[in-house]
């Protein structure tokens, strides 16, 4: 207990040593520290929005995939055989990798419909809608919907930014028939909510879903639903049950998704946002870096004699390295926490934007994790950094230190004579100062070699990412699971 | 008996350049008494600052050994030379290096928080300094760059004496002052010393050179003579015409 608090006592004392000097580093450059506040900021909230996206929007597909108890498998058969059903059945009875499956009654057929200046063609899947929200196995969800009893409920993902609305009018073709339809709401589906899932699934209201089967636009068809004990089998599982329906009956027309097909096509989007803007996280920190360390290192320079000053006194290197780290590291935690907190208020239209892209609702919540991780890497790389420019201290004598300026006995080389060299004055001058501080030009060189990379590379993301969106946009959403 | 408070042995300090060494103190034995107001004098380049800069701990010897109170301090490392300057040393710049983002009040106690860590008892012995060497409260609130010349190197002689050091080095403290601030400065290191302060001085002014009782006469890195003034009060003549005498000696 005493030498807990004779522990506690001197690193209060330290600490409080390490304040002074900071405080005073802060005043003397206030200018270098608002820049590093900035940079600091932005790269924490792109940290923490990276790790939110890598962290937590992909389990929220599971969570989703759980709570609607979503099949690992699907299988859609355009038939209604005789026959059929039994074979399969017994097909899934048979293997024991399926824990439990479902087979429902559905219409199907390919079709179109516009959507975003464009169109939308998949196989359709198509439900009545209390049949569907009944379902134990691949349960769907409506989302949002209104007042209207006759219509069509469509994956959420198209009720986005600029798609359709509760009452707008769809006109949809199916197979090669029009049909027109009210749109009542929209349905979250795990492994049919998107085009990206190579099915997608729409709710008919009773009367409209009699009307389409009457009128035979879109065959019956079977809707099969498996889950697995182990879902990373999804995608052998698939594969055999896909095939052993082909070879029993080779002119059906089959179309079927696994869970680890659907959940990285759903989030092909999310991951390529999240490598976007890890790599914007990375190169802003890096540029922070790269300023902290030009920072400490112009300081060093700058203070020569006021680091001698505190040595002479009786600082040690060390002291004097910690209060260069307190600084730092003080200010990139406040400004990370501040980060953190701008990635929660941008982040609600980032979730828009990624939930026009996945089409599974997102609730943004704090996570503690991905806090914890900003606030370490920002003040370990940081820490680091101030570290690693900061080493030279150790090696600054107090007596070379306070005789800058004077170097009485500091002999160095005296590059390009006057007395010797043709050269005009000018150039001989600037010779002299390029030579003697060769070191801190090749330093420069390297500083203005990564900031040069970092801005070019920065400029092309800005352009794709928010001048001209489109055709990042049109990359993803161009890009469709294989069924 | 005075008390040895600070001995060398065989003191030697070299500097390379261009692979040739110069030799800027050569086998220097030398002691130095607890409660003595030495001075070093010399003219420039004599190595005055560079034997100054040895006894403190603030540069390492090339040969020989620096012992100061049975220890020997000359094998130290930078961290060892460190603490042995902060319990021991106080130091007074020609140029006075106070740290210019920090108030005057802080440079003081930024110097005493090394030692104590009771902060009030060190800004009461701040305070206390501060009022002898005439330093208003309001001025301690200043920044270094908004004080005069004279009152920044009182400040630095706050700064030197928070720690309560063995011995007070200056450098050439007067040097940067005009002669009615540089006596002030003088006078209020004096006063120090008489309260039983051991001063080390380097100057190469006479007026300050006075002020001692133990004048050293560097030439080439060799203490060339020595001239004992402790015979003598401040203000006497003869104090002055034995310093001049001494120096006419050794050709100053």
């Amino acid at each position: 207990m005493k030498s807990c608090r004779h522990f506690l006592r001197k690193w209060g004392g330290s600490m409080r040593r390490s304040l002074l000097i900071a405080r005073a580093n802060l005043c003397r450059s206030k200018g270098q520290t608002a820049v590093i506040l900035v940079l600091l900021l932005a790269a924490s909230a792109m940290l923490n929005l990276w790790l939110i996206l890598d962290m937590d929007y992909k389990s929220n597909f599971d969570r989703c995939h759980d709570r609607l108890n979503a099949e690992h498998v699907t299988l859609l058969l355009n038939s209604e055989a005789d026959g059929l059903k039994e074979y399969v059945r017994e097909t899934i009875e048979k293997d024991e990798t399926a824990a439990e499956y479902c087979i429902d009654e559905v219409l199907s057929m390919v079709g179109d419909f516009p959507y975003n200046d464009g169109e939308v063609n998949t196989d359709f899947v198509i439900l009545e809608k209390q049949a569907a929200l009944k379902r134990q196995i691949g349960r769907i969800e409506i989302v949002e919907e209104g007042t209207y009893t006759s219509g069509v409920y469509l994956p959420m993902i198209y009720g986005m930014g600029h798609g359709y609305s509760v009452g707008d009018r769809i006109h949809m073709t199916i197979g090669n028939n029009e049909v027109s339809y009210t749109v009542c709401g929209f349905l979250n589906s795990v492994m049919a909510g998107s085009h990206n899932c190579s099915m997608s699934a729409l709710l008919l209201t009773e009367d409209l879903y009699q009307e389409l089967e009457e009128k035979g636009y879109a065959p019956r068809s079977m809707l099969v639903s498996v889950r697995l004990r182990d879902r990373t089998e999804s995608e052998d599982y698939e594969a055999s049950l896909k095939n052993a329906v082909s070879l029993q009956y080779p002119d059906i027309r089959t179309l079927s998704n696994s869970y680890t097909l659907v959940s990285s096509s759903r989030y092909i989007s999310q991951m390529i946002c999240a490598g976007i803007v890890s790599a914007m996280a990375f190169l802003v920190m890096l540029i922070a870096l790269v300023v902290i360390s030009s920072n400490v290192i112009h300081y060093i320079q700058e203070n020569m004699k006021n680091l001698g000053a505190l040595k002479a006194i009786g600082y040690k290197s060390g002291q004097i390295i910690q209060a260069l780290l307190v600084q730092f590291v003080g200010v990139t935690l406040l400004t990370a926490l501040a980060g953190i907190g701008l990635s929660y208020a941008l982040f609600p239209a980032v979730n828009d934007m990624m939930i026009s892209q996945t089409g599974i609702p997102y609730k943004v919540r704090f996570l503690f994790l991905p806090f914890v991780i900003t606030i370490a890497t920002a003040g370990g790389v940081v820490a680091l950094a101030v570290w690693l420019a900061a080493r030279r201290i150790k090696k600054i004598e107090p007596i070379t230190a306070l005789r800058q300026g004077i170097q009485t006995h500091n002999f160095r080389r005296n590059h390009v004579p006057l007395a010797d060299t043709r050269a005009p004055l000018s150039a001989a001058l600037a010779l002299k100062t390029t030579l003697s501080g060769i070191k801190q030009n090749v330093t420069v060189c390297i500083t203005m070699l990564v900031l040069s990379l970092v801005v070019v590379f920065s400029g092309v993301m800005v352009e794709n990412m928010i001048v001209d969106m489109e055709p990042f946009v049109r990359l993803i959403v161009g890009e469709t699971a294989d069924s | 008996m005075k008390e040895i408070l600070l001995k060398t042995d065989s003191l030697s300090k070299s500097f390379s350049s261009g692979g040739a060494l110069q030799h800027v103190l050569r086998n220097i034995d030398l002691t130095l008494y607890r409660g003595d107001f030495t001075v070093i004098m010399g003219a420039s380049g004599a190595g005055k600052s560079t034997l100054l800069y040895a006894l403190s701990g603030m540069d390492t010897p090339t040969l020989g050994t620096i012992t100061f109170e049975d220890e020997d301090i000359s094998d130290l490392s930078q961290d060892g030379l460190a603490v042995f300057r902060r319990r021991h040393c106080g130091f007074v710049f020609q140029q006075i290096y106070l740290i210019d983002g920090m108030s005057i009040m802080d440079n003081v106690l930024a110097a005493g928080m090394l030692v104590n860590k009771d902060k009030k008892a060190l800004i009461r012995r701040a305070e206390e300094l501060f009022e002898a060497v005439g330093i208003s409260q309001e001025t301690q609130q200043k920044f270094p760059t908004q004080i005069s010349g004279g009152e920044a190197q009182r400040v630095g002689i706050v700064r030197a004496l928070m720690n309560s050091p063995e011995i007070l080095f200056a450098d050439e403290p007067t040097g940067a002052l005009n002669s009615k601030t540089g006596l002030n400065v003088l006078d209020t290191l004096t006063r120090f010393n008489e309260q039983g302060q051991s001063v080390v001085m380097v100057t190469h002014d006479m007026r300050s050179a006075r002020r001692g009782n133990r004048i050293l006469y560097l030439k080439d890195g060799v203490i060339l003579g020595e001239c004992d003034l402790g015979r003598y009060v401040h203000g006497d003549r003869k104090r002055h015409e034995e310093l001049s005498a001494f120096l006419a000696e050794m050709g100053w």
